[in-house]
C-alpha cells in the first residue's frame, strides 16, 4: 500500500492511493467557543440540500452538544474503540489508522449505523459533563460543562469514503472537495461504515449514498458556503488551504490553522486529515480536549487567550461571518481588519472596535420615546 | 475436490502478491471448476417462454439439475468469510435464439427492501465476451470484459408492487419538507434510483474489479419466486446480439458461465456475496 504524508499527525501513513495533493483544500475554521447550537447552520443545510423523500433524518450539517450529544449515535465513541490505543510522542502519533490494520476483508476501520443511530440529532443536548456544586450555582465560576460541536463533512485530504468504495464512486475535485458521484454509485454503504465522522449517508429513497458538497455552486462564485454564510453566531470562515510547507501568511486561514495553530483537526487520529479545523472550548478538561483535538491543544488556547494583544490574528479573526464573499488575502490597520477575494478586490472591512452611538431618549423625526420596558 | 479449491483460495488471500498469483492460478482455479458442468438442451419453445419467464413452469422439470458449492468472494476486499448461501442448484435451457439459466437457493428470508438496515437478495450470472481460456472469472480483467445479468429482489418488487418509500420500512415516518427535495441519482438518471422501472434485471459489462458498468437492458429477462424459504430466479439471455458488450452463445459450441448470490439479511451486497467461478456450460444442439 502506497505511503502518505500527513501533516495532522506528524508521520507518514498508510493509504490505498498515491499522495496527490489537491492544487487548492477547501477548508473552514469553526470557533466552538461561539457557537451557541441556534443550529441556523443545520437548517441553512437541510431546506438547501436535503429536504427530500430519503433524507428525513439526514443532516450533512448537525450541531451536537458534547460530551453528551451524537448524531449519529454514539459515531465518536466506536470511532475511538475501532482505533484501539491512541498514543502520541510529541507532534508524531504513534497509534493506529483507520487504514492501517484493518480487520480481515475490510479496506478501513469502520462501523456502519442503524438507521435508528440518526433518530435524536438533538439527543444530549445542553447536557452536562459533572454536577454543580452546592451553592456553586450562586458563585460565580462551576466546574460542570458542556460545548457545542457543529460538524460537516470534512473534505479530507485522504478520505476514508473515498478509500473505501470499491467502485470508486468518490472522487476529490483539485479545489479538494469530496463528492460522491450520483450516476456511478450503487449504494453498497461502504463510504457509510467507513467515515470516521460518519458525513456519508444512506439515501434509501434513490439507493444511493449523499454527503456535504462544499456547496460548490457557490463555492465556484466565489461565495462561502450556506452553513457559514447563514451562522448567525459567526463562527465560521471557509477559505482555500494552502498545502503544508507553503502557508501563506496574509490567507487568513493559513494563518489561523498553519502558522498560528490555533485551530485543530477533529480526531486527526483517523488518519484522513481533515479540513474542518476548530479551535478548541477553552473551559473544558485538557485530557477530553488532547483526545478530541490531539496535542496542539493547550498552545492553541493559550494563543487563542491572547488573541487581544494579537492584532493580526485578531483581525483574521474579525473576518468571520462578515461576508458572504470567500476571503483569500487579508490586512489590517490600526482600525480595521480587511478581507479581499481571489481578484484582489476588497471584499470586507470590519473595524476592531464597533463604533457606539448614544441615541436621545425622543425621537424627534418619529415623535417617539425610546425605551427599555414594554 | 471442493476443499482443495478452499486452499487454493486460502493461498490467494494470504499471498503478498495476491494479483501476481491470481492471474497465474485462475485457469488452475477455473480447471478445477471444470469437474462439472452445466448442460443446457435443446428444447422447442417458443420466444414467450423467455420473454414471460416462469420460475415454476412446467418445461423445468424435464431438465436435469446441477448442485454447485458457492464460495464466499474473499478474492478483494471488502469481503466475507463464511457463505451466506452454500449451494446453488442450476438448470439450464435454449431455443437457439434464448438461452435461459434457472438458479434455485434456500433463503429462510425474502428481502427486497435496501435501507441502512436492509439489503435485497439477488443473483447474477456470468459470461466471458472474448478468449475464454483468458478471461478471469472475478469481474473478467483489463481486454478481457465479461458480461453480467443481474437480478435484484427490490427491483422485482418495484414493479410487482410499488417503489420502495421510507413509509415502507419506517411507517411512523413524519416529515414537512418534501416540497424542496430534489432526488440527485434520480435527476441523473442512474439505473439504481429509477423510480419506474419496466424490468427486474440488469445488464452489466466489466473489465475487473471496480469497472461495473451499467447497460441499457434490450436483451435478457428475468424473474423470481420466492416460496417457503427458496428463492427460484430464472434470467434469460438472447444468444446473439448485435451489442459488442453480449456474449455471442451458439448451440453446439461450449461457454462458461460463473454465478454470484447475495443474501440480504446477512447484509450481503456489492463484493460481499456468495460465488462460483466459471463452470462450463454446454448449449446442446439440436437433436
Ligand atoms: S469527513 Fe467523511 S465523508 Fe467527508 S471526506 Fe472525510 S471521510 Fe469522506
Ligand atoms: S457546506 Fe453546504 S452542503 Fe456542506 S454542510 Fe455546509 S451548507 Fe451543507
Amino acid at each position: 500500500m502506497p505511503k502518505v504524508k500527513n501533516w495532522q499527525i506528524g508521520r507518514e501513513m498508510e493509504y490505498p492511493y498515491e499522495d496527490k495533493r489537491p492544487k487548492k483544500q477547501v477548508a473552514y475554521v469553526f470557533d466552538t467557543n461561539k457557537c451557541i447550537a441556534c443550529q441556523t447552520c443545520s437548517s441553512a443545510c437541510k431546506t438547501t440540500w436535503t429536504s427530500g423523500p430519503g433524507q428525513e433524518s439526514m443532516f450533512w450539517n448537525n450541531t451536537e452538544t458534547k460530551p453528551y450529544g451524537f448524531y449519529p449515535k454514539a459515531w465518536d465513541v466506536k470511532l475511538l474503540k475501532n482505533l484501539g490505543e491512541q498514543t502520541w510522542e510529541g507532534d508524531t502519533y504513534t497509534g493506529k489508522t483507520v487504514f492501517e490494520e484493518p480487520p480481515a476483508g475490510e479496506r478501513i476501520k469502520g462501523h456502519l449505523p442503524a438507521y435508528e443511530d440518526y433518530a435524536n440529532p438533538n439527543v444530549g443536548e445542553d447536557e452536562v459533563f459533572g454536577l454543580i456544586e452546592k451553592g456553586a450555582f450562586f458563585g460565580s465560576v462551576h466546574n460542570a460543562w458542556m460545548f457545542y460541536l457543529t460538524r460537516i463533512c470534512n473534505h479530507c485530504t485522504y478520505p476514508a469514503c473515498l478509500a473505501a468504495c470499491p467502485r470508486k464512486a468518490i472522487y476529490k475535485r483539485d479545489d479538494g472537495i469530496v463528492l460522491v458521484d450520483q450516476t456511478r454509485c450503487r449504494g453498497y454503504k461502504e463510504c457509510v461504515k467507513a467515515c470516521p465522522y460518519k458525513k456519508v449517508f444512506f439515501n434509501m429513497v434513490t439507493r444511493t449514498s449523499e454527503k456535504c458538497i462544499a456547496c460548490y455552486p457557490l463555492l465556484e462564485k466565489g461565495e462561502q458556503p450556506r452553513c457559514v454564510q447563514t451562522c448567525i453566531g459567526k463562527i465560521r470562515l471557509m477559505s482555500w488551504l494552502s498545502k503544508p510547507g507553503e502557508a501563506k501568511e496574509d490567507n487568513p486561514l493559513d494563518y489561523i490553522v498553519l502558522i498560528k495553530k490555533v485551530a485543530l483537526p477533529l480526531y486527526p487520529q483517523s488518519g484522513t486529515e481533515p479540513n474542518v479545523y476548530y479551535i478548541p472550548p477553552v473551559h473544558v478538561p485538557r485530557e477530553f480536549l488532547l483526545q478530541m483535538f490531539g496535542p496542539g491543544v493547550d498552545e492553541a488556547i493559550q494563543t487563542y487567550k491572547a488573541v487581544r494583544s494579537d492584532p493580526k490574528l485578531l483581525a483574521a479573526f474579525l473576518l468571520f461571518g462578515n461576508t458572504s464573499k470567500i476571503i483569500t488575502r487579508f490586512a489590517y490597520n490600526e482600525k480595521e481588519a480587511i478581507g479581499f477575494n481571489e481578484k484582489g478586490e476588497e471584499v470586507v472591512r470590519v473595524p476592531f472596535t464597533e463604533p457606539f452611538f448614544e441615541r436621545e431618549m425622543f425621537d424627534a423625526k418619529l415623535q417617539v420615546y425610546r425605551h427599555n420596558t414594554a | 475436490m471442493q476443499n482443495f479449491k478452499c486452499i487454493v483460495i486460502t493461498l490467494l488471500r494470504t499471498s503478498r502478491s495476491k494479483f501476481y498469483v491470481l492471474s497465474s492460478m485462475f485457469f488452475f482455479l477455473s480447471s478445477l471448476a471444470m469437474a462439472q458442468e452445466i448442460r443446457a438442451p435443446h428444447v422447442v419453445l417458443g420466444n414467450s417462454f423467455f420473454e414471460k419467464l416462469n420460475p415454476n413452469a412446467a418445461e423445468w422439470n424435464q431438465i436435469s439439475e446441477q448442485i454447485i458449492q458457492m464460495l464466499p468472494q474473499n478474492i478483494t476486499t471488502p469481503s466475507i468469510f463464511k457463505t451466506t448461501v452454500s449451494q446453488l442448484k442450476v438448470k439450464a435451457l435454449h431455443n437457439n435464439k434464448w438461452v435461459a439459466a434457472r438458479l434455485e437457493w434456500e433463503d429462510k428470508t425474502r428481502d427486497a427492501n435496501v435501507s441502512l438496515d436492509h439489503a435485497s437478495d439477488a443473483c447474477a450470472i456470468q459470461f466471458p465476451l472474448k478468449e475464454m481460456d483468458k478471461t478471469s472469472p472475478f469481474m473478467g480483467g483489463k481486454d478481457f470484459p465479461v458480461e453480467i445479468i443481474h437480478w435484484k429482489a427490490i427491483w422485482q418488487q418495484d414493479i410487482e408492487d410499488h417503489y420502495q418509500t421510507v413509509k415502507d420500512l419506517y411507517p411512523n415516518t413524519y416529515f414537512e419538507t418534501y416540497q424542496f427535495g430534489i432526488q440527485a441519482a434520480t435527476q441523473v438518471k442512474n439505473p439504481i434510483s429509477e423510480p419506474a422501472r419496466k424490468t427486474p434485471v440488469e445488464e452489466l459489462v466489466a473489465a475487473g474489479f471496480g469497472t461495473l458498468t451499467h447497460q441499457s437492458v434490450e436483451d435478457s429477462f428475468a424473474w423470481g419466486s420466492w416460496e417457503n424459504g427458496k428463492w427460484t430466479v430464472v434470467l434469460a439471455h438472447k444468444m446473439t446480439t448485435r451489442d459488442p458488450n453480449d456474449p455471442v452463445l451458439k448451440a453446439g459450441k461450449n461457454s462458461l458461465i460463473a454465478f454470484a448470490i447475495w443474501e440480504g439479511s446477512s447484509k450481503n451486497v456489492g463484493a460481499r456475496k456468495n460465488y462460483a467461478p466459471w463452470i462450463p456450460l454446454v448449449l446442446e444442439a439440436k437433436k
